[in-house]
């Protein structure tokens, strides 16, 4: 009980909603990919989630150890089971089902 | 080494150490460029690709293998099979193999590209300084495109990127003829420098390898379709030259030396074939060989005789036991028996020896006993090498070549009658066995495959009595059921 409790007063550590997004800086599709999570995050989550971005020329170690071969790429590392989106997640209403986000209602 | 012509310059090339392609290459694969290999799944085109790496490691040469479809630890176990440690050259860096298998489950939505590939074969290669790549089954990739333009988009800047970075690279693509996809992936020919063509032929005992350069921008290249095969070791191509193996016309038909046998081949041998007599040890293959060789000898026609069995007095010795005396033969020069142990050198040494006493006695036949013994010229390959060498040595001189192979004790028959895997390239082969009889082991022939003659399918009883060999019509078993037929 303890532990949980610390979790969820610590924001940054332990969000339900985990994910990763895999850009290169300054790609036209890695800044559509950005705003279009933040946006179903902001409707769909409020604050109960974490994204964590990754720029794979920077960093490809992490890409490799993800097998993330596209960018962008976003991974929804928690709650399980994992899920793998590419592209620029302009289709909305696949990203919200894939996510288990429920369904996008047109609101 | 190469000749430069006026101010045409010749192009580099990075040698892929696979046995015969280079030469039918020219040399190798276009250095800094791409070359695309295609085939039908099973035909080769992986190890093709990582034999070009796992030799390009050992002669120094880093790389790299992006594996679109197979676990990298699969990579690794398919490479040991063959003799190849790709983990022990991957800890000194000399290689990486990148596992790149898409999730199944991934989901598209919108736009992306493969800048994130490109990343880390950036990194990776930047790591050990590789400049050999492979990228194999890129059509596994090719598949999370659904849009042909955008599938050829992201090629298009692979493609640059790898210009780029002179990255002498192969791709490797399933396409095959049957289904008429050779060419689904015509983009990819249009830009690769070379093109590789990989089939698969069936063939009644063993299925035959091909591989065929259908293009390379700036290089001549051999036209053929060559024949290959992949055994431990690796792979080897058969550089067979224009008037060779395919375009030769078998010859007229020569007697065995026993009237029986050349029935059952169908006429006899053919003048300028190869022939392989298999079998185990003792079945009477050195006997079915002499009865030849004496009979040339009696036609007056010339016969070189390669021992790595024995001394040629004991060979000749032996021989009189079955009544083969081959001393006449011997004494008017028409024989010649050259003899060595296969260690004694190594297999280039033991092929230059081969021919210039081939070159120099000009035999109408040689007799090769046993072909068996090449393996202790070093290894399989070696062994392999040196066979098909000769074959095509003698075939482009209208020789005949008979060559004896004793198989051990393998149950696989198939496997142990295939003789270095050289059966492909043999006219004839015949193949002697024990089986049991009612009393007593006797000996049976069958005539697996005798080219371009009407032979006899089935299997013959034959002994070796004190006037050379005896061959029935038929086989008295009823185990083969040549008489419970009809």
């Amino acid at each position: 009980m303890k532990d949980s409790e610390m979790a969820a007063s610590d924001p940054k550590k332990k969000q339900p909603y985990f994910m990763k997004l895999y850009v290169v800086a300054g790609e036209r599709n890695s800044q559509l990919a950005r705003e279009n999570i933040k946006n179903i995050c902001d409707e769909r989550l409020k604050n109960k989630h974490q994204i964590e971005e990754v720029d794979v020329v920077t960093n490809f170690e992490s890409a490799l150890k993800d097998r993330v071969f596209v960018t962008p790429t976003l991974i929804l590392v928690s709650p399980e089971p994992k899920v793998t989106i590419v592209g620029n997640l302009s289709d909305k209403t696949r990203v919200v089902s894939a996510l288990r986000l429920g369904f996008e209602d047109g609101k | 080494m190469s000749i430069i012509s006026g101010n045409i310059k010749e192009l580099s090339k990075t040698p892929t150490h696979i046995s015969g392609l280079d030469e039918i290459m020219y040399g190798g694969l276009p250095e800094g460029r791409t070359t695309l290999i295609e085939g039908s799944p099973g035909t080769g085109k992986s190890v093709i690709g990582l034999e070009f790496l796992y030799r390009g490691a050992l002669a120094g040469q880093a790389g790299i293998f992006v594996a679109f479809e197979e676990r990298a630890s699969s990579v690794r176990r398919n490479a040991l099979t063959l003799g190849w440690d790709l983990e022990q050259q991957e800890k000194i860096g000399k290689l990486t193999i990148i596992e790149a298998r898409l999730d199944p489950q991934t989901i598209v939505s919108g736009d992306f590209n493969l800048k994130a590939l490109m990343a880390i074969i950036d990194g990776q290669s930047k790591a050990i300084g590789a400049k050999c790549i492979v990228f194999d089954a890129l059509d596994i990739l090719l598949r999370i495109f659904d849009d042909p333009v955008k599938e050829r988009t992201e090629m298009y800047s692979l493609h640059e990127w790898l210009l780029d970075h002179e990255m002498t690279a192969i791709l490797t693509v399933k396409a095959s003829e049957d289904n008429n996809i050779f060419g689904k992936y015509e983009f990819l020919e249009f830009m690769a420098d070379c093109v590789i063509r990989v089939i698969q032929r069936p063939g009644e005992w063993v299925s035959t390898r091909e591989l065929q350069i259908i293009k390379y921008r700036g290089s001549d290249f051999g036209r053929n379709a060559y024949p290959f095969v992949i055994q431990p070791g690796g792979i080897s191509v058969i550089p067979i030259s224009e008037f060779g193996l395919k375009h030769q016309k078998l010859g007229p038909y020569v007697s065995s030396g026993n009237n029986r046998f050349d029935k059952i081949l169908g006429g006899g041998y053919r003048k300028g074939s190869s022939i392989l007599i298999a079998g185990s040890s003792g079945t009477g293959k050195t006997t079915i060989a002499n009865t030849f060789v004496k009979a040339a000898g009696d036609r007056g026609e010339k016969v070189l005789f390669l021992g790595f069995e024995e001394s040629a007095e004991a060979m000749v010795e032996t021989m009189l036991s079955p009544g083969i005396d081959l001393r006449q033969a011997i004494n008017k020069g028409t024989l010649k028996i050259v003899t060595a142990m296969p260690e004694a050198f190594g297999t280039e040494k033991h092929l230059i020896r081969t021919f210039d006493a081939i070159d120099e006695f000009k035999p109408d036949h040689v007799v090769v006993d046993a072909i068996s013994a090449f393996e202790r010229m070093g290894s399989e390959r070696a062994a392999f090498e040196f066979a098909m060498r000769l074959v095509n040595w003698c075939k482009d001189r209208g020789i005949t070549l008979i060559m004896t192979n004793q198989s051990i004790g393998s149950t696989d028959e198939r496997v142990a009658i295939s003789g270095l895997g050289i059966s492909s390239l043999i006219d004839a082969l015949i193949w002697l066995h024990f089986a049991e009889g009612r009393n007593r082991l006797k000996r049976m022939l069958l005539v697996i495959k005798s080219r371009g003659s009407k032979h006899s399918s089935q299997y013959h009883d034959f002994r070796v009595t004190d006037h050379g060999i005896e061959i029935s019509k038929e086989s008295s078993s009823d185990e083969t059921n040549v008489r419970g037929g009809k």
